[in-house]
């Protein structure tokens, strides 16, 4: 297990620095460097030199790899630099970015989890039936619309026919708990469909298989009531291959949740990172990329750690 | 023929994906045969009209005819999502079959590069690829296939690998079959069809990562019309007065991918038994 803890915890390294030096130089390709980005907004007329001090200010005059090690550096002693557009640094802008996307993500998980255990439960226990038949259908179609187009149909459709609109303007959660509940349930709910989805057909052929087990025939054929069989014997079971799709749903949570920030007007880091992008505000869009990946890279190697501790082929096996 | 034939007849829900995709393919196609105007032409005493006999779809903020725009924002959509995956498959394929073949050094490098390309979120790496080398349908296409080929060549090369050691390639060895002949008879004529599977399933994805990009404002520019565009930005002021305005495009977009998911559902049924849903 050690071994393979220490071989797997190398490759996750590898990953993300090779990741953070692919996001640093994506970023120095895309045309007009940050100067010329700011000049272009403020439109002052300055000279050559002063371009050049800039250009000095912001680390520019050095050679690439040089400003990615300042950049690294900067990382690591969390000071990844000031945001260009607003003068800010960094880290305060994603400071107050995360608690919205945390937020966000954490409420898409717990629909994720409740919703799929028990649409996957029933489906598989009624198999073939009008539910797991509409189940399917809405399944299939559900992962064949964008997420942001169903945002704006929900929105559509709350405004039509029971005229309500979801708060407007973001409302922390410390300060007015009710209205923050009412301003994320229903963009957490959006981006969790997609996950509910692909989890609960999971879950739905992993029941299948326990219940054609043969104990679960003899929890039967001892006169046990179905919920008794279901819920005590088969789930315990059934969910233990599937434990782990949660913490790879949480990947595929903050895809959709960039998305849905856009169509609920909530000021993630979806939305800085879309703004910065347009804006070409460097510093704020490779910090909020980099920390993406070494959340996706985290999740990664907690799942495959936790499969390697549950199934001794894993570690073997690589 | 007779194949496709009892194909129908096992898989109608296939067939009807396919049915589905084979339309959109139509109205991409003919488009410019088809519109009643042309789609950027605004006609300003016509603005947000609903459904008519005119407007079959009704008109946008501008007056733009909404059925106009939605054959070729589905034109371009269609368009980008199979090039993007063309790209992707072929390049995913064939680094996936040589790291596949021979292993090594070179397998070890490009699995941690595929790694790395694998450890982005999928929109915000296409956002930034799209963002570096300006926007225009060919970075579009470009960014699709640079985040859909990791998924294929990891594919391919899990199936190079399996076949590589199965006993006929063995024998072809053993006979003195150079390697050329070897990948080239032996492994990729059955690598072809898990790599058809996974090209056909991720060609739902890619439209739908065009349609998020374009809607992100960063894919097809105004005034020109794609499915993600049409959906974006302004149309989403309008949205309570006009609802058809986002209505239509949505539409448009899940019928093409849902036509290409239950479509290349059956495809993988077909090609591939052993990886059957219940």
């Amino acid at each position: 297990m050690k071994a393979y803890l220490v071989r797997r915890l190398g490759l996750a390294v590898v990953t993300v620095v090779g990741a953070s030096m692919l996001i640093f130089t994506i970023m120095r390709v895309i045309p007009g460097d940050p100067v010329t980005a700011i000049l272009a907004r403020a439109e002052l007329g300055l000279t050559p030199l002063e371009i050049a001090k800039m250009r000095e200010q912001f680390g520019l005059h050095l050679p690439l790899h040089e400003q990615y090690i300042q950049w690294i550096r900067g990382v690591l002693t969390l000071d990844p630099g000031t945001s260009i557009v607003r003068q800010i640094p960094v880290l305060t802008e994603f400071g107050r970015a995360l608690p919205v996307t945390a937020e966000l993500t954490a409420l898409s998980l717990v629909f994720v989890i409740v919703l799929s255990i028990i649409v996957g439960t029933v489906t598989a226990i009624r198999q073939d039936s009008w539910w797991d038949y509409v189940f399917r259908v809405v399944t299939i179609g559900g992962l064949s619309v964008p997420v942001f187009w169903v945002g704006i149909l929900v929105v559509l459709a709350l405004l039509f026919w029971f005229n309500y609109t979801n708060p407007l303007v973001y409302v922390p959660f410390t300060q007015d708990p009710l209205t923050n509940l009412q301003q994320f349930l229903l963009p957490a709910f959006v981006g969790s469909i997609r996950s509910v989805a692909v989890c609960a057909r999971m879950i739905r052929s992993s029941m299948l298989d326990i219940l054609n087990e043969d104990y679960i025939r003899t929890a039967y054929s001892k006169g046990l009531h179905e919920s008794v069989v279901v819920l005590r014997h088969a789930m315990k079971n059934a969910f233990l291959p599937v434990a782990t799709i949660y913490g790879v749903s949480l990947i595929g949570l903050f895809n959709g949740v960039v998305v849905v920030e856009i169509v609920f007007n909530l000021p993630g880091l979806g939305r800085l990172l879309v703004d910065s992008v347009a804006a070409r505000d460097y510093p704020n869009v490779q910090f909020v990329i980099l920390v993406s990946v070494v959340f996706a890279s985290a999740i990664n190697l907690l799942v495959d750690l936790t499969y390697a501790l549950l199934d001794p082929r894993v570690r073997v096996g690589a | 023929m007779e194949w496709t034939g009892k194909s129908v007849r096992r898989k109608p829900l296939g067939a009807v994906g396919g049915t589905l995709v084979l339309f959109m393919l139509t109205l991409a196609v003919f488009a410019t045969v088809l519109q009643n105007f042309d789609p950027v032409e605004p006609h300003y005493s016509d603005r947000l009209i609903n459904t008519n006999g005119t407007y079959w779809l009704g008109t946008d903020q501008f007056g733009r005819d909404l059925f106009s725009r939605l054959l070729h924002g589905i034109r371009v959509s269609m368009l980008v999502g199979f090039s993007a995956i063309t790209i992707a498959a072929v390049v995913g394929g064939v680094i996936g079959v040589i790291v596949g073949y021979w292993g090594g050094v070179v397998d070890l490098v490009v699995q941690r590069f595929v790694d790395i390309l694998m450890a982005f979120p999928t929109i915000i790496m296409a956002l930034v690829v799209v963002t570096a080398l300006g926007t225009s349908l060919m970075t579009l296409i470009f960014a699709i296939a640079v985040v859909q080929s990791p998924n294929i060549s990891r594919i391919t090369r899990s199936v190079t690998l399996s076949i590589r050691e199965r006993q006929y390639v063995d024998a072809a060895r053993s006979v003195g079959a150079s390697d050329r002949r070897v990948v080239f008879r032996h492994i990729l004529p059955n690598t072809i069809s898990p790599w058809i599977v996974i090209a056909t399933a991720e060609l739902g994805t890619a439209i739908l990562t065009e349609t998020t990009l374009s809607f992100l404002g960063v894919g097809i520019q105004e005034p020109n019309a794609s499915l993600g565009t049409m959906l974006a930005g302004v149309a989403q002021q309008y949205r309570a007065e006009a609802p058809w305005m986002v209505i239509w495009p949505g539409i448009a977009i899940g019928v093409a991918v849902f036509g290409l998911n239950i479509f290349g559902d059956a495809v993988r049924d077909l090609l591939d038994p052993r990886q059957r849903d219940r």
